[in-house]
């Protein structure tokens, strides 16, 4: 990797990678081990990338491989207990924050989808591709989640 | 605002601070695991370090004999279930190995006293830090990283006379009737999960009932026997009502009905112990189901399963569960179709047999096999008998064992590169995956070729590396219609194609001449004149092809060989080559897309 373009992917793409974690993991402190393997998968490529979407979209996949490896370690599997939730960061609008304790609230697998699709803006096969989901597994964990988000969040979450 | 504007406007404030630093990565070595123990360690000495010695009070059946003696420690929540920095509260714990008076429930409890006491401050482990401890081998299922845990978890085993888990395989949602048997309903679907080498598994699952709903669940089955170090925070005892009940299927099972999000049930056949985490209760919302649940509903979930199926413990045959992963990533669309889809649909179907969509899942799984350095997994796709080539030799294996010894120069010491370049989009299209005619297709720029064998599942043929490869012997599927038409097998040929084009870029003009047959004619701008060695050829070098090398290099495509006439042709014509006299490949033609280059004499030759 050529340092140039490992700085500039690291200003870039570092919140993205944490953004994708924390909803993979739901707290900051495994999100953050993550961005650490992240980057340090992306020091070892020994590949140059054709463009910053080709980047971009390495590093999703990346991500959600850390992260899934991570959830199949034998060390994480001890923890069974579903009751932890991150943080809370503060958010310029209460509404935000609203958001942001119900997206926590879910299980991961709705997380991940929603996180995937609606800031990293990818399709829903693409996303299905990524998770090794069956478009219409994304398509209805989609669909839970954004019931679930309206009923908690009322007018804030708009019907689609 | 929309949803997908608040959604972003919302994450676009929440940043990680980890500094990045290429200075950082410059001094840091790589090992995999060791920064997950550190931080799962501290999740660890988070419940455990704050267990209380308020004994609970036993001699009930059902959940309560369950319980580990003593309460475990987990962060405090508000009323909207947001954590409450520094707060803890004391919550009961259940053993998934059994009632509390089993060797394993003991062993657990011991186990655990032992961890609440050990290495509290993280400094032994922090110590450590990357390096491997030397007890992955024995211990890699268990938290343990000196010979002090090391000591104490053999003493605990010893005591109670238990084994320790040795293997752990993922059983994907399809491969579960394979993997234990089919023990569960039609309404009922259980995900991926795992399953350890003495039957031992755990999944999550949901269950689906037409006058109620969904119910999520995490479904546990332990076997007698082997120590077992998960435990379950059930919150507080007391929420739960508990009965007996027998299943439709007739199995005896305790029932625990928890106030919000989490029930329990409980069954003890006598060689395991399952223990189901219903995700949902008497208050429970629809986080993980579709709402509360009553008595009715929790008996007819305990319906859906049956338990009987599961006893007697069968030891898994883990390999043949790897092989059901296996069909499941390729699936059913792997087997031919009698219909063959039109031509824009899918190339590599047509080609090879494979859809693309078949063919990127598989990638993707040998490239995380790679990768995790599953080495027999990977050994075992390979076609056999293959061709090893490394620096001592090239050498013939005829299985996966006798490959074994050389994977670590052909595949190990790639991992990373080979994984990464397998990977290289999080959805490699079909240019990423390509064919070149032969029944393969290829991934990571060529380093891997697969195909269908004869059972209709994917293989790998090759993988080549700089330094090593190995190669099937066996013929790709289809024959090799290259090797019956030229005598060239199409791994030499493509082998050619690709040195030809790096000794074009890299500007070895002695060594592209001293490709071609001689005589042959040069076409300049001046016309078309004879050589007879490569030293002649090397006066018109420059005009006929290194000036238009930047048209030439990428029609020069490997993976658009052709034959005719016995020869082998490279994209539209580009390149011509085939087996001369001596057994060698050589050139015949080469043009670059102004019509100059080098070819066979046709005509009476003229100098200007």
């Amino acid at each position: 990797m050529e340092r140039t373009l490992f700085e500039h992917a690291a200003v870039r793409y570092q919140n993205m990678v944490y953004r994708i974690a924390l909803h993979y993991f739901g707290n900051s402190q495994d999100a953050e081990d993550a961005v650490q393997e992240v980057f340090l998968r992306l020091y070892t490529a020994e590949k140059s990338f054709e463009s910053p979407e080709h980047l971009r979209r390495w590093l999703i996949r990346v991500t959600v491989n850390v992260c899934r490896d991570v959830l199949r370690s034998p060390w994480r599997r001890r923890r069974v207990s579903l009751e932890e939730l991150p943080e809370e960061p503060v958010f310029d609008q209460p509404e935000q924050a609203a958001l942001y304790r119900e997206i926590m609230a879910l299980p991961e697998k709705y997380r991940t989808v929603l996180n995937l699709f609606y800031y990293e803006e990818l399709s829903v096969k693409e996303i299905g591709e990524l998770l090794g989901l069956r478009t219409s597994a994304v398509t209805t964990r989609l669909h839970r989640a954004r019931a679930r988000l309206k009923e908690q969040l009322g007018e804030v979450w708009q019907d689609e | 605002m929309n949803n997908r504007k608040l959604y972003q406007s919302t994450f676009s404030q929440v940043h990680s601070f980890t500094e990045i630093r290429w200075e950082d990565f410059q001094t840091m070595r790589r090992t995999k695991r060791s920064a997950k123990r550190f931080l799962m360690l501290a999740a660890v000495v988070c419940v455990l370090a704050a267990l209380s010695a308020a004994a609970v009070a036993t001699g009930f059946f059902g959940l309560r004999e369950a319980l580990l003696p003593e309460k475990g420690s987990v962060y405090a929540t508000d009323g909207n279930g947001i954590v409450i920095p520094g707060e803890y509260e004391q919550k009961d714990f259940v053993s998934l190995s059994g009632y509390q008076d089993t060797p394993e429930s003991k062993a657990l409890a011991e186990w655990q006293a032992f961890l609440e006491d050990y290495d509290k401050d993280g400094s032994i482990i922090s110590a450590i830090g990357n390096d491997p401890t030397g007890f992955e081998d024995r211990y890699g299922l268990y938290l343990v990283y000196t010979q002090e845990m090391a000591d104490r978890l053999e003493e605990i085993v010893e005591k109670y006379h238990l084994r320790l888990h040795s293997r752990i395989e993922d059983v994907f949602p399809e491969t579960w009737p394979v993997a234990v048997g089919d023990f569960f309903e039609e309404h009922v679907t259980p995900y991926s999960g795992y399953i350890y080498e003495d039957g031992t598994f755990r999944f999550d699952g949901d269950a689906v009932f037409e006058d109620y709903g969904r119910i999520d669940y995490q479904f546990s089955r332990s076997v007698r026997g082997t120590f077992n170090d998960v435990a379950l925070n059930i919150g507080n005892v007391e929420d739960f009502q508990e009965w007996d009940y027998q299943t439709a299927k007739g199995t005896s099972v305790t029932l625990g009905l928890g106030r919000r999000n989490r029930s329990i049930l409980i069954a003890d056949l006598g060689d395991s112990f399952v223990l189901v985490n219903v995700l949902t209760g008497e208050e429970g919302d629809d986080t993980f189901s579709s709402g509360p649940i009553g008595k009715a509903e929790l008996e007819a979930l305990a319906d859906s399963f049956d338990f009987s199926a599961l006893a007697p413990v069968r030891t898994p045959d883990l390999d043949a569960i790897l092989d059901a992963n296996t069909r499941c990533i390729e699936g059913p669309e792997s087997q031919p179709s009698e219909e063959i889809p039109e031509e824009s649909e899918d190339q590599l179907y047509i080609q090879t047999g494979m859809r693309t969509e078949t063919a990127r899942d598989f990638v993707l799984m040998l490239a995380e096999r790679i990768e995790d350095g599953r080495k027999e997994e990977v050994a075992n796709l390979l076609v056999y008998p293959a061709q090893v080539e490394v620096a001592a030799g090239t050498f013939t294996v005829n299985s996966p064992e006798e490959f074994l010894p050389y994977y670590d120069e052909v595949i190990g010491q790639n991992r990373l590169a080979l994984s990464t370049a397998m990977t290289w989009e999080p959805n490699p299209s079909e240019s990423q995956i390509f064919r070149d005619g032969s029944g393969l297709a290829a991934a990571a720029e060529g380093a891997v070729w697969f195909g269908l064998v004869e059972e209709s599942v994917i293989r790998v043929f090759t993988i080549q590396t700089d330094q090593a490869a190995v190669r099937s012997s066996a013929p790709p599927p289809g024959g090799d219609d290259i090797y019956d038409h030229t005598g060239i097998e199409t791994d030499a040929a493509r082998a050619f194609v690709w040195d030809l084009t790096e000794l074009l870029a890299d500007g070895e003009r002695e060594k592209v001449a001293e490709l071609f047959v001689y005589p042959c004619a040069v076409r300049v701008p001046d016309g078309t004149f004879p050589v007879n060695t490569p030293e002649e050829l090397l006066e018109y070098y420059g005009e006929a092809l290194e000036d238009h090398m930047g048209d030439l290099i990428p029609k020069l495509d490997y993976t658009t060989l052709f034959t005719r006439n016995g020869l082998v042709g490279v994209g539209d014509g580009a390149a011509w080559f085939g087996l001369v006299e001596d057994g060698e490949i050589r050139l015949f033609s080469l043009w670059s897309g102004q019509g100059l280059g080098v070819g066979p004499i046709v005509s009476e030759p003229t100098r200007g």
